[in-house]
């Protein structure tokens, strides 16, 4: 019965006060109305100021010729629909819209994998555990810029990782272990985040459940399957899609560590779109590439959200049909 | 204003580094105790240290552009403080000379460093958003007529017919071709060159003259040992010497720096010059010339330091510098390293002519100016004639001599400096002897419009190329399409002028 | 509790511990000791910095030091106290506002289904604005209205940004509270707003603590946003780090690591201080209790 939504309790709620149903009702409705506009509207304000507008200017922007070295964007040419064609024909786009979508997915999978396993590993009370957490989420803490730096320290041909294992292996300058060292420093550095989430997911499935289990005689291994993974499995897809949003805009050490390079093999969309950009000064264009990804990623996110919400509410359900 | 913060305090620069450099160059009579508490007690009685400096209220004199400059920034009444731009850690070209100008002129000076890897898109992204936080900006000439497509810098004709910087006298004026290379774009005056960056070809003079690497070389090679006159030669020299923690060359093919290095190749594989584009602008380079000095990087592959594909030049500097590479080609500045405390390897090595190519019996050599360093007036600058004046000032040869002596990599940029003892120093005689022949003769790298994107497309294509991810001929084909993009985008005719134009200014012969 | 397998859980976990520690480690090892090399240490294989030069924290942290005693072709570091503040200045003022927007928004969609269940994704989707896309707009907006590279430009930016993480993370602790708590608070004469302020927020402080340290933790960490937003009159730390180089010496890396550490210090303190709840707030609304 844990979980019963509240908003459920409405009703009984409203029909508490003393006055007519009908005119308390409506009033409460107004006062909900005022109150909910009061609350949420700076957020909607700052986000449509903050989205709205660039989504607006994007759509504008990448419909002309817009550089800028060829002056202000309302001077640029109308070329309509020119830089979506050339996006559809884009191997740099595809390429790093690809890669990125495999870096994503063995970065998310790997840091959730690891995440959970340290949540369960910290679950119980045992000595030094504050210490032991402590460290384990302090990469999360230092700059990307500085565990890029860190990491190209480490892989290269005379660092310390290749002293460790007896080669001289020029790490960044072969395209697949340049973008093995990008996903590791991604992995060290967001594995924090993900065990904390994981953590905080563990702790709040109800110990009663636990221990009901236990005296059902469960093992370790069902208690875990059948009592703690099911309830888990919200925060876990929650956190994969969170860290999937972010890491699809993986930007910082690739920046550092290759520049996208050798060649264009590690180039991330993000850091294509920043080359695009300011490195080619083709704004409309970068717009167009943009609102592409965007797309992809809308459908693609649209999706993963409706599976969790679907998820959540068939639970929901499951409970209290109990 | 951060920048306020981080602005430097009077007497950061001055003692220590400088009586180094006097202690190397200037003074050579003199001991070295006497000169360090002649400086000291200069530097303790004005917080100036340098006696090159004519004293507070006097004139400069010489040739009159320092002073010109100095009188009109005074006249100007304002305080600043103005804000030089430049990547980071060149702010040390400038930095020095900041107190000498305020005490002369009242105007404060500070500086902005950017990262150096980003700098361009820095500048670029500014110039959309438009800041009027910046005066001034050390920028790579190359990037003149993307900047002024962009409406980000000023044009200086103005200013310089009221001022006179002396751009084209023949006894002090800047450097011949380079001051048509980095001073305007399509005849019109838009920068002040600070920085002389020709190139050099370096090599370990103990290693090529001992006899018995002679000896070996000429059994195995069937010529004798001696600094390469061809790319085919230095691609040999650099097998030969390769191996025990030493290799034979480090040039830069990383992401970034590659296109200089292909281009340096490919000026030397035509008569009479190599060009980028025919009358049309049509790209020449997927020619077998074009691929030829790919090949001639990409054949260095196995004689180069394993992490050469992410160096710069400062790691390239260094390895040479720690005696570890044989031969480099370079900016001149490498001769300022190389004679330098940090160098392991100071007097073991010397310069030649830049190898080149054999085209009908004759041996092409050619040098090119490529990155270079030139001062802009930042167009949304609220003091833009102060900062040309500071600019004039800084370039003027009463200063130029000290800048490029005295602080960072800049290198001599003015005819009047290259006789220069303490230059002569620095660089070695011999470097020097011979700057003024290559500056007459050095080819532009890609400086028209659109020059980022024409050298970004080359760097991914050469880079991909040395990293084996595509031939040497599809990396120059990649190159051909997509600089003709790149031209229809920026519009065919204008380019076609100002290829023109550029390649009028290219030395005859 | 004694199981048959829980002795060998108990190995598996000691040795699972014990080795993510030590990856953990190493590359914070290096970072450490870099901050403490001298500069021919720097680059290569050096396991134990031969003395320890505390002169890279002194270079990033005391105006002017060691300037004297540079060669000619060095350099002087600049001190980053400037990029300490105002990176504390972005990101505080950053947090505070996503962490006020988003609470007030998430009272919203908890108590009055606001939105209805949609809103909550189309703010998360926020986020999924590639950075770019968004940057080049709003320097565009910025600029017309004179407040490119301005604190106040990047707090809107990393506030609006952030907020939907600040939506998410305390709606369900929101949803968790009894109404009845409000109600019998109003029933005392307390205004709704008060009942709010006095009743439920400090309820769910702990969870407005985790929410803040996560979003200070991001914008703490942005590099592209400061990097192209800010970068002349606001200059954060990460793109300081990233400008410390030398023309004549390269990455200036024992310097680099040096500011990073120190750079680090703020969320680790704060991290530390709310350690209690960071174990049960990053639930980003997916749990019900």
């Amino acid at each position: 019965m844990m979980t019963v939504d509240m908003r459920e309790r409405r009703p009984e709620a409203q029909s508490r006060s003393g006055e007519t149903a009908g005119g308390a009702a409506r009033r409460q409705a107004r006062e909900r109305r005022r109150l909910s506009w009061l609350t949420s509207g700076p957020l909607i304000v700052v986000l449509l100021l903050l989205l709205v507008f660039p989504f607006v200017f994007n759509i504008w922007v990448s419909l002309t010729g817009w550089q800028i070295n060829q002056g202000d964007w309302w001077k640029a040419p109308w070329i309509g629909l020119d830089n979506y064609q050339d996006a559809l024909t884009d191997s740099r786009l595809w390429g790093s819209l690809l890669r990125t979508s495999l870096v994503t997915l063995v970065c998310v999978l790997v840091e959730g994998g690891i995440g959970l396993v340290l949540a369960l590993c910290f679950a119980e009370k045992f000595r030094g555990r504050a210490l032991l957490m402590g460290v384990t989420i302090v990469p999360m803490m230092i700059l990307p810029v500085v565990n890029g730096f860190i990491f190209f320290m480490l892989f290269q041909s005379d660092g310390p990782v290749n002293d460790i294992l007896r080669t001289d292996k020029a790490w960044l300058n072969d395209p697949w272990s340049a973008l093995f060292v990008v996903a590791l420093s991604d992995i060290y550095q967001w594995t924090p985040l993900m065990f904390l989430i994981m953590l905080a997911g563990y702790n709040a499935v109800p110990p009663n459940l636990r221990s009901a289990a236990t005296v059902l005689g469960a093992s370790r291994w069902q208690e875990f399957r059948y009592v703690v993974l099911p309830l888990m499995r919200p925060v876990i897809v929650i956190a994969l899609i969170i860290r999937a949003i972010e890491a699809f805009k993986l930007f910082d050490p690739v920046f550092i560590l290759t520049g996208g390079g050798p060649g264009t093999s590690t180039e991330t969309i993000s850091v294509y779109l920043y080359k695009v950009a300011f490195n080619d000064f083709r704004l409309g264009y970068a717009a167009a590439l943009a609102l592409v990804v965007l797309i992809l990623l809308s459908i693609v996110g649209m999706r993963a959200v409706e599976q969790v919400e679907g998820r959540v509410k068939s639970q929901k359900e499951e409970t209290v049909d109990e | 204003m951060v920048a306020d913060e981080h602005n430097l305090p009077a007497p950061r620069f001055t003692l220590t580094r400088r009586a180094t450099l006097k202690r190397g160059g200037l003074v050579l009579g003199l001991t070295v105790p006497a000169v360090s508490a002649l400086l000291s007690s200069c530097s303790d009685s004005d917080g100036k240290s340098d006696p090159n400096a004519p004293a507070k209220g006097e004139k400069y004199g010489g040739t009159g552009v320092a002073d010109r400059a100095v009188d009109a920034a005074k006249a100007l009444g304002i305080s600043g403080p103005l804000t030089l731009v430049a990547p980071s850690g060149n702010v040390g070209n400038f930095e020095p000379f900041y107190d000498e100008w305020a005490s002369r002129t009242g105007i404060k000076m500070q500086s902005l460093e950017l990262p150096i890897g980003q700098f361009t898109d820095k500048l670029f992204s500014s110039a959309t958003a438009k800041t009027d936080a910046w005066d001034l900006i050390a920028i790579q000439p190359r990037l003149m007529g993307d900047l002024i497509g962009a409406n980000a810098i000023a044009e200086l004709t103005e200013y310089v017919d009221k001022h006179q910087p002396d751009i084209d006298d023949a006894d002090h004026g800047f450097l011949p071709l380079q001051r048509e290379y980095a001073s305007r774009y399509e005849g019109k005056a838009y920068a002040i060159p600070v920085d002389g960056d020709n190139w050099i070809y370096a090599y370990r003079k103990d290693l090529l003259d001992d006899a018995d690497n002679q000896a070996a070389f000429k059994s195995e090679y069937g010529y004798d040992l001696a600094p390469a006159t061809t790319w085919a030669q230095y691609r040999d020299i650099a097998e030969f010497f390769t191996g025990d923690g030493v290799y034979g060359a480090a040039d830069l093919v990383s992401s970034g720096w590659s296109f200089w290095f292909w281009e340096l190749r490919y000026a030397s594989r035509a008569k009479p010059q190599a060009y980028y584009f025919d009358d049309d602008m049509n790209p020449l380079v997927n020619t077998p010339e074009g691929i030829a000095a790919l090949e001639d990087l990409i054949n260095l592959k196995d004689f180069m330091p394993k992490d050469i594909p992410s160096w710069g030049y400062t790691e390239s500097y260094a390895a040479m510098g720690k005696g570890e590479v044989v031969q480099e080609t370079a900016w001149t500045s490498l001769a300022k390293y190389l004679n330098s405390d940090d160098s392991a390897v100071k007097d073991k090595w010397a310069t030649a002519p830049m190898p080149g190519t054999e085209i009908d019996g004759e041996v092409v050599s050619r040098h090119i100016y490529a990155y270079g360093g030139s001062l802009v007036v930042w167009n949304y600058s609220k003091a833009s004639e102060a900062a040309y004046l500071f600019a004039q000032w800084i370039s003027s040869p009463e200063i130029s001599g000290r800048m490029t002596a005295e602080a960072g990599f800049a290198d001599p940029f003015r005819i009047s400096d290259m006789g220069s003892e303490q230059l002569a120093e620095i660089y070695s005689a011999d470097v020097m002897a011979d700057y003024i022949r290559v500056a007459e003769t050095s080819v532009p790298e890609i400086m028209i419009k659109g020059s980022n994107e024409y050298s970004n497309v080359l760097d991914e294509n050469i880079t991909r190329a040395f990293a084996g991810q595509i031939s040497a001929a599809e990396a120059m084909a990649n190159v051909e399409s997509a600089w003709n993009d790149i031209t229809s985008r920026l519009g065919r005719d204008e380019q076609k002028a100002a290829w023109q134009s550029l390649k009028s200014t290219y030395p005859q012969g | 509790m004694s199981r048959p397998q829980s002795r060998l859980l108990q190995t598996a976990r000691v040795a699972f511990l014990i080795t993510w520690t030590l990856l953990i480690a190493f590359p914070l090892y290096w970072t450490i000791t870099m901050a403490l090399k001298p500069k021919s240490e720097w680059t290569g294989t050096t396991w134990f910095p031969s003395k320890l030069e505390w002169s890279n924290f002194a270079e990033v942290l005391i105006p002017g030091y060691g300037d004297d005693g540079l060669s000619f072709i060095e350099t002087p570091i600049k001190d980053a106290l400037g990029p300490l503040k105002d990176s504390l200045v972005i990101s505080v003022g950053g947090t505070l506002l996503a962490v006020i927007l988003g609470t007030a928004a998430a009272y919203a969609i908890s108590r009055y289904r606001f939105g209805g269940s949609l809103l909550p994704f189309n703010i998360l989707s926020v986020r999924m604005f590639p950075p770019i896309a968004a940057i080049i707009p709003l320097m565009v907006m910025f600029s017309t209205v004179q407040l490119v590279d301005s604190y106040v430009a990047l707090i809107l930016v990393y506030g609006g940004l952030t907020a939907p993480y600040a939506v998410w993370l305390t709606k369900s602790f929101i949803d968790d509270l009894p109404r009845e708590l409000e109600e019998a608070s109003m029933l005392d004469g307390n205004t709704r707003l008060g009942a709010l302020t006095k009743v439920t927020l400090p309820l769910i402080a702990g969870s407005v603590a985790t929410t803040a340290l996560f979003v200070f933790i991001v914008i703490w960490s942005d590099f592209v946003i400061a990097f192209t937003l800010g970068g002349t009159n606001v200059e954060a730390v990460s793109v300081r780090i990233a400008s410390l180089t030398s023309a004549t010496q390269g990455q200036l890396y024992g310097p680099q690591a040096a500011l990073g550490l120190i750079a680090a210090l703020p969320a680790i303190v704060l991290g530390l201080s709310i350690q209690k709840y960071l174990a049960r707030g990053l639930t980003f609304g997916a749990v019900k209790r």
